[in-house]
C-alpha cells in the first residue's frame, strides 16, 4: 500500500471533451486532478488548492491561458507554479507567445498522452508513478 | 605460488567480474529501453480508448440539440485535431443539407447544400463518408476538405459532418481518428435524433453530468 503523496495538477479547459480527456490520461493514479473552465476559475483555484502544476488551455472565454498565465507569474504566491499551455497552434510565432506569458512548457493538441506526462514529469522534476 | 601470479589470477579474476557486469549492465538497459517502449505504447493504446470513450460519452450524455452539436465540434478539434468544422442536417423535403453549426469557416459560403451536390452533397445522398488518406488526394472540386462523415441513422443519413484543413501539427488520419468518425458517424447521428425527438416531445434535458 503507497502513501507517496500524488502531485496535484490543475486542468483548465473550457472544453468538457478536452476537460475529460485531458483528466483520463493523468487520473490514472498519478496525479490528484482538479479542473476550472476558464482563466479566472483557474486563477481563484490555484489560489485556494496550491496545485503543484497547472495544464491550461490557451484559447478559453473570460480570461485567455496566456492572460491567466501572466497573472500567475505576478501573482506572490503562484509564480512558481509550473505552468503547461495546451495550444491547437503550434507555429513558432504562437509557442512565442505561450513562452512570453511565463509558462514553463507547451503541448499541441491533440494531446499526445506520453508527450503531456513527460512533460509534466519534466516540470515537476519527478518519475512517473 | 608467488606474489606476482597471485595478483595477476586476482586481476584476471577482477576482468572476469568486470565483464560480467558490464554485460548484465547492458542487458539491464537493453530491459528498461524495452519497458519504455512497452510503456509508450500501452500508454498510446490507453489514449486510443480513453479517445473513444470521451467521445462516446460526450456524444450520449449530451441532451438537447446545442449541446450535440458542441460535442461533435470540441471531438473534431481536441481529439481528431481541426478547427474548421461544418455540421449539417439533411431537409429532405427541400433535398438539401442546412448547415446546422460551423467553425473557422465562413458560415454564410455554406449555408445550404444541395443533397447529391459537390463531396459534401454526395457524401449525403449515398452515405460513404469521404476522407483524403496519406495516399490519396483531395478532391479538386473542394481541395480544403479532409474529411466528410455521413451522419447514419440505420439506413438513413440525417446529417454530415465536413471537416476542413487540419491543424498544422497534424500530418493526417491516424487509426483512433478513423474510428472516431466511425462513431461520430453512428452516435452522433443517434444523439441529434434523440436531441430532436426530446424537442418534440418536450422532455426536458436532465442535468449534466
Amino acid at each position: 500500500m503507497s502513501s507517496v503523496k500524488k502531485n496535484r495538477v490543475l486542468l483548465v479547459d473550457d472544453s468538457a471533451t478536452a476537460l475529460m480527456m485531458e483528466r483520463m490520461i493523468l487520473d490514472r493514479g498519478r496525479y490528484e486532478v482538479v479542473t476550472a473552465r476558464n482563466g479566472v476559475e483557474a486563477i481563484e483555484k490555484a489560489i485556494a488548492l496550491r496545485p503543484d502544476a497547472i495544464v491550461m488551455d490557451v484559447m478559453m472565454p473570460e480570461m485567455s491561458g496566456l492572460e491567466a498565465c501572466r497573472s500567475i507569474r505576478a501573482h506572490a504566491t503562484l509564480r512558481e507554479t509550473p505552468v503547461i499551455l495546451v495550444t491547437t497552434r503550434g507555429e513558432p510565432e504562437h509557442v512565442e507567445a505561450g513562452f512570453s506569458s511565463g509558462c514553463n512548457d507547451y503541448v499541441t493538441k491533440p494531446v499526445d498522452a506520453v508527450e503531456l506526462l513527460s512533460k509534466l514529469q519534466s516540470v515537476l522534476g519527478s518519475e512517473i508513478r | 605460488m608467488t606474489i606476482a601470479s597471485e595478483l595477476e589470477a586476482r586481476a584476471e579474476e577482477l576482468e572476469a567480474r568486470a565483464l560480467s557486469l558490464e554485460t548484465e549492465k547492458r542487458a539491464l538497459e537493453e530491459e528498461f529501453r524495452e519497458m519504455s517502449r512497452r510503456f509508450v505504447d500501452l500508454e498510446r493504446q490507453n489514449t486510443h480508448l480513453a479517445s473513444l470513450f470521451v467521445a462516446s460519452y460526450q456524444l450520449l450524455s449530451s441532451a438537447d440539440r446545442d449541446d450535440v452539436l458542441t460535442a461533435i465540434q470540441e471531438i473534431v478539434t481536441n481529439l481528431v485535431g481541426s478547427e474548421e468544422v461544418a455540421i449539417y442536417e439533411c431537409d429532405r423535403s427541400a433535398g438539401e443539407l442546412v448547415l446546422a453549426a460551423s467553425c473557422g469557416l465562413d458560415a454564410d459560403r455554406l449555408r445550404r447544400v444541395p443533397i447529391g451536390s459537390g463531396v459534401i452533397g454526395r457524401v449525403a445522398a449515398t452515405g460513404s463518408s469521404y476522407l483524403v488518406t496519406e495516399a490519396g488526394t483531395p478532391s479538386e472540386e473542394c481541395p480544403d476538405l479532409t474529411a466528410c462523415i455521413a451522419l447514419r441513422v440505420a439506413d438513413q443519413v440525417a446529417g454530415v459532418v465536413a471537416i476542413f484543413r487540419l491543424l498544422p501539427q497534424k500530418n493526417g488520419f491516424t487509426r483512433v481518428d478513423e474510428e472516431l468518425f466511425d462513431l461520430l458517424s453512428t452516435q452522433a447521428a443517434g444523439a441529434l435524433s434523440t436531441s430532436h425527438l426530446r424537442a418534440r416531445l418536450g422532455v426536458a434535458a436532465g442535468p449534466s453530468a
